[in-house]
């Protein structure tokens, strides 16, 4: 069996991928060196909601003849990974994060675990989430039946939620990459908080089938990785049409950076509070690096302005409804009294009496949003703001608490992640810096379907800097 | 917002807010005078706020003591939680004032939900 230095657990994907082409080692040596990584180390971050070794170990002798036999699938092929806790596997438990429906079996495969599988990859273990993805709301790190995620770079903090499991595994090169799910920030903020890139699809890109719903008209499923490059060939497979799924879009992605738009030709916005009065004092630095280098790319910089709604009137009301309405028999029952946190246990009950024209209301005020958002994307093609605007939270810090700080007059773009999740716009979150030893990041948003466009900016980005391939003290 | 229950001496149990322990608090840990905590009991104090906060479920503060004669026989802390019923009504009064907000925009004439969301 083959040792493996610290290194390679922390490398891309792709050269991974590129490795087990030139025979460095096999699959079955890499799934068998990560998967006991990840069972060893998986605790430590309360990361591991379920080892799957067994399973994984086994599925590496036809991989290992496939790239024998020279039947190469693509730069996935033979790479282990991590899924959400959300996304159900055949005849494997999947607990939503949630002590309700711990010891839930499905008897199918997600498609984003489906396609994965065909494309070679191996899923080594099911990773930990905030209980029913955070549901409507909810008050503490730990809220989840796996306790609180632990963050990698400092484990008295916060991994971020509600895909905290899979930010905290990744960024302690437990597993090359994961898939995570994001409401309104799911994604977004582990990657932020644990230093690694993730990808926000546009609504309807990934096939939800088999995964977990907290709100139908907002969830969607993404990769978190180390590279840009990596979520682009991660977005690949796991994109295109399903007929499972009422929301899927029917359009399939294919990750071409060689025909990206040359870096002169696109309109960046941004808001200048953004990185002068909403970042925090101690990351405001590292923010006015990171927008000094997005500048260097040579992209044309300007300021802009979201459009302003009641925005928190409009998610708080869909995803109040849409939550309760998919979990009324847990609410109903009484079972919901068995989640972990008490604001997730009122706003799920809260939720039910949300009435119907409050809900049309909020949908007439998004379908406004998104005409806004296309206003707004004839004159810039991606926007760019800091993913959160401070560090990873301690854990016992209630996460509903007041800010420290009296909120800026001007909004900037404060309200970037529920305005971009209601208007299904896609985002990549990319680790610019360190603030009190603590990762920090941007997120840059852009139009639906405009993955293409901002995986390669944030490929030139991660070119120029190194800020994602630093590696917490594991 | 105060959730009561007795301070456990050696106790292993999770306390979420609004829920009860009902660990017996052990035998008499020292003398003490009208709503004072001895030595004791403060450094029990100190180890459950620890574990609450390792278990990110907030910090424990001291609401009171009932001293029997002569000698302490519960002690009761409070936690910084909001009780079950608090949270209720702040999420409905959340929902009701995200109800204001949507009444009070302005929504043009003939604006469509937007059904089968697509982006």
């Amino acid at each position: 069996m083959a040792s493996f230095p610290t290194d390679l657990f922390f490398a891309p994907a792709v050269d991974l991928n590129a490795r087990l082409r030139a025979g460095e080692f096999s699959v079955k040596e890499l799934v068998t060196a990560f998967s006991a990584r990840l069972d060893a180390l998986g605790p430590r971050y309360n990361c591991l909601a379920l080892p799957l070794t067994a399973d994984a170990v086994r599925a590496t002798k036809d991989i290992d003849g496939d790239f024998k036999r020279q039947r190469l699938r693509g730069p996935l092929q033979g790479i282990p990974y991590g899924a959400k806790d959300l996304l159900c596997t055949k005849g494997q438990p999947t607990s939503w994060g949630a002590r309700p429906y711990v010891g839930q079996v499905f008897d199918y495969d997600a498609t984003v675990i489906r396609k994965l599988e065909r494309t070679g990859a191996v899923l080594i273990g099911k990773l930990a989430m905030v209980e029913l993805a955070g549901g409507p709301t909810y008050r503490f790190a730990a809220a989840s039946v796996t306790g609180p995620g632990l963050n990698p770079w400092d484990r008295s903090r916060w991994s971020g939620g509600s895909s905290s499991g899979s930010g905290s595994a990744v960024a302690a090169g437990l597993v090359p990459f994961a898939l995570g799910s994001e409401t309104s920030g799911s994604i977004l903020t582990p990657c932020a908080f644990c230093g690694i890139t993730g990808l926000r699809p546009t609504y309807g890109l990934v096939s939800r089938y088999g995964a977990m719903a907290l709100s139908w008209t907002l969830d969607k499923i993404g990769p978190m990785a180390r590279t840009a490059d990596d979520c682009g060939h991660i977005l690949q497979v796991i994109s295109g049409g399903d007929a499972n799924d009422p929301g899927s879009a029917g359009k399939s992605f294919y990750y071409t950076p060689q025909y990206a738009r040359a870096m002169k030709d696109i309109r960046a916005g941004f808001a200048a509070e953004d990185f002068s009065d909403w970042a925090e004092p101690a990351a405001r630095p590292a923010f006015a690096q990171a927008f000094e280098v997005v500048k260097s790319l040579e992209v044309q910089v300007k300021e802009a302005a979201l459009p302003v709604f009641p925005v928190r009137g409009v998610i708080t009301t869909i995803l109040h409804a849409e939550a309760a309405t998919i979990f009324e028999e847990l609410i109903t029952s009484g079972k919901v009294d068995q989640l972990a946190d008490q604001k997730q246990i009122a706003g799920l009950k809260a939720g039910l009496e949300v009435s119907a024209k409050d809900y049309l209301k909020a949908m007439q005020i998004r379908s406004l949003i998104r005409a806004e958002f296309r206003k707004l994307f004839s004159e810039v093609d991606v926007l760019v703001a800091p993913a959160r605007y401070g560090i990873a939270p301690k854990i016992a810090e209630p996460l509903d608490a007041p800010p420290a700080r009296r909120a800026p007059d001007k909004p900037g773009m404060s309200a970037l992640i529920p305005l971009a999740n209601l208007a299904g716009l896609p985002a990549l979150c990319l680790p610019c810096g360190f603030a009190d030893g603590m990762p920090v990041a941007l997120q840059l948003v852009g139009p639906p379907f405009s993955e293409n466009l901002l995986l390669a900016m944030g490929r030139e980005f991660q070119r120029k800097t190194d800020w994602h391939t630093r590696r917490p003290p594991v | 917002m105060a959730t009561f229950f007795t301070m456990p001496r050696r106790c292993g149990k999770r306390h979420d807010g609004g829920q009860t322990c009902t660990c017996s608090f052990g035998p008499p840990v020292g003398r003490t005078g009208a709503g004072e905590a001895p030595p004791a009991a403060r450094a029990i104090l100190r180890a459950m706020t620890r574990k609450m906060s390792r278990r990110g479920l907030g910090s424990v503060a001291l609401a009171g003591f009932a001293a029997g004669p002569g000698a302490l026989t519960q002690g009761v802390a409070q936690t910084s939680l909001p009780t079950p019923k608090d949270d209720l009504e702040a999420a409905q009064r959340s929902l009701k004032t995200a109800s204001r907000e949507l009444n009070q925009f302005s929504i043009p004439r003939g604006t469509e939900p937007a059904f089968l969301f697509r982006a």
